[in-house]
């Protein structure tokens, strides 16, 4: 099965690939149109430099036992972004058969052929990219922050952040097709959907070999609202050691409420235990991307500001005028937290008053 | 049931640097700790395995990974590999798959393997899925929870949007999140015995690669230049002890959020 050896290439076909996600819900979820998206770039180059036509195929596992509740988006919707083709692969417990998912991926792609294979770094991308990687014989690159076409070669350069975000690191994969890589979801922008695109829908036939045999999926509890994921909100209020005491999430919290915001923290706290796990913003914890970050009490380390520096505006609120995370904020106030918040919380809510 | 686990050794500092040539990082001279998540895999053996099984060990990597192998003979493994040479060197996560893979089959296929969910120096991820595609089993990513049952084990998978629990028959590899368990602490008659404990070593020779089948040069993806990005913004400063200042940061504030339609 693996592929060592360089292929001609001839070999392979035209064709840009999105590994795309849909929701438990049955929603396809918005990476796939974010990638959709900078597929068509990739596509779109590749054509300008090759005088060839290339085209953009989303594929989606889906679950065959469950119905699209939310009506909210379906499979075509690809197209929408920039998807000329979609392969919706329908099959009983997809997508949380990770074998199976890679297998179908692997096999309809030495079935097609593409050049590029993207996909996000979600928990789905990350476990189904290098298992079909390997599958492949070929080349992975986790977590890009920036995805282009090299005038020349043809090849895909992928940019990663490696030590901590303190080096970028462009990787190619000059003699194995497809070359595959996976990228932080919000890294790239979802442009407005053009209504007047539409992809096609293939429902490919799938051979009985791909599904693994012991693999049954018991139950799937999805977290609550207050659960919700960090990467998935507008707004992060964190918290890290300068709150002195695990009560000072408290303070924390009330805030993030005020903003519907999620609540972070940095890694000594959770440690700590003065907080969860899921709550860790940091190249240990989430990688998160929101439009406000606001660190209270947190120095910034290496490891945390590489896991929140993409966020739209950071503020920070720090005693320590030499604090590291002033020098990535776009806003910094120096002084002490529990003075400085309750006076914000009294503001946000006056204004919310006058409207 | 015959349990594996892959211990690297990794950077205890956030001070590693590249080498700007090859694009690989630059080990020498800097401390080497076991990476925590594998120690949490460790620590999951431990606490799963039942008389009669074994837990072995294995790590990639220069001969003073022999430390990391070292402590986890001291936290209750019961065999040691040291996968080393040169000929290992700078490989990508797939290359270290292939080689880790091998060593499997050679041990005999292992009906459980736990690894960590990712390493805090190269930060891929890949290498545990990578060797479960290579030997054809399930997977399961993001474990925090892990029970035996008759037929093979129970996992709870924290995933971003809730807690997935799937059963899944051996052989499998499943890698864990660091909320699996509390990291264990050595004790000393455990440091006295693993002083005691072989480690065997294999090579890329032993394992019957030939030249260019392992480490960079048999590496898909290439470092093909690295830059070293300013991550700064010119933050607007207020000092919160001048009342005017701090009143003007807290306005700055509320028009941001403002601004971004939050409130």
């Amino acid at each position: 099965m693996t592929r060592s050896d360089r292929p001609e290439a001839g070999e392979f076909s035209n064709e840009v690939w999105v590994l795309g996600e849909d929701r438990p819900c049955g929603e396809i979820s918005s990476v796939t149109f974010e990638l959709s998206a900078k597929a068509r770039e990739l596509s779109d180059a590749l054509s300008s430099n090759t005088g060839e036509r290339h085209r953009v195929t989303a594929l989606l596992l889906i679950d065959s036992n469950k119905t699209n509740k939310s009506n909210r988006s379906k499979p075509q919707d690809a197209g929408y972004y920039g998807a000329d083709r979609v392969l919706a692969a329908k099959a009983e417990n997809l997508p949380f058969d990770r074998a199976a998912c890679a297998r179908i991926l692997a096999h309809l792609a030495q079935e097609s052929r593409p050049k590029i294979i993207i996909a996000s770094a979600t928990a789905f991308g990350r476990s189904v990219m290098p298992y079909a990687a390997a599958l492949l014989g070929t080349g992975l690159t986790a977590d890009c922050t920036g995805l282009s076409i090299e005038p020349g070669t043809n090849l895909l350069l992928q940019t990663r952040p490696a030590i901590g975000g303190n080096i970028m690191a462009t990787i190619k994969t000059p003699n194995h097709m497809p070359q595959m890589a996976t990228a932080r979801p919000g890294t790239f922008s979802i442009p407005a959907p053009n209504p007047e695109k539409t992809a096609e829908v293939l429902y490919p036939d799938l051979p009985d070999g791909l599904f693994s045999a012991g693999v049954s999926t018991i139950k799937f509890d999805k977290f609550t609202r207050d659960e919700r994921t960090l990467q998935d909100r507008n707004v992060i209020v964190s918290g890290g050691r300068g709150l002195r005491r695990a009560e000072g999430f408290e303070l924390i919290s009330a805030l993030a409420s005020l903003l519907d915001a999620g609540v972070g923290a940095s890694r000594p706290v959770v440690e700590m235990k003065w907080i969860g796990y899921p709550h860790q913003v940091g190249l240990s914890g989430q990688v998160v991307s929101p439009k406000v970050y606001i660190a209270a009490g947190i120095s910034g380390t290496v490891q945390h500001i590489a896991g929140m520096q993409t966020a739209g505006k950071i503020i920070s609120i720090n005693r320590d005028p030499e604090a590291q995370i002033f020098n990535v904020s776009d806003v910094a106030i120096c002084g002490d937290l529990y003075e400085i918040i309750p006076k914000l919380i009294e503001r946000i809510k006056a204004k919310r008053g006058r409207k | 049931m015959k349990i594996a686990i892959f211990l690297k050794q990794v950077p205890d500092t956030d001070e590693v640097k590249m080498d700007p040539e090859r694009g690989t990082m630059i080990r020498e001279g800097v401390g080497g700790i076991v990476n925590p998540l594998d120690l949490n895999a460790l620590e999951a053996a431990m606490q799963i395995r039942a008389k009669g099984d074994s837990v072995t060990i294995i790590s990639m990597g220069p001969q003073k990974a022999e430390e990391s192998l070292r402590e986890g003979l001291a936290l209750g493994a019961g065999r040691a590999i040291l996968a080393t040479d040169r000929a290992f060197a700078g490989g990508d996560s797939w290359a270290t798959a292939k080689v880790l893979a091998s060593i499997l089959g050679k041990i005999g296929a292992p009906d459980l393997i736990i690894a960590g969910e990712k390493a805090t120096d190269g930060e891929t991820g890949q290498v545990g899925p990578e060797i479960a595609a290579l030997l054809g089993i399930p997977l399961a990513t993001r474990v925090t929870r892990l029970e035996r049952i008759p037929d093979g084990i129970e996992v709870d998978c924290t995933l971003e949007d809730g807690i997935l629990t799937q059963r899944i028959s051996l052989p499998c590899l499943v890698t864990v999140l660091s909320d699996i368990n509390a990291l264990p602490l050595p004790t000393l008659s455990g440091k006295k015995g693993a002083y005691a404990m072989k480690i065997e070593t294999v090579t890329a020779e032993s394992l019957g690669f030939g030249a260019n089948e392992t480490g960079l040069t048999a590496s898909p993806t290439k470092v093909v230049k690295i830059d070293t990005p300013k991550i700064t913004r010119s933050a607007e400063k207020f000092l919160a002890k001048r009342s005017d200042e701090l009143d003007a940061g807290l306005d700055r504030i509320v028009e941001i959020l403002s601004d971004c339609l939050v409130i």
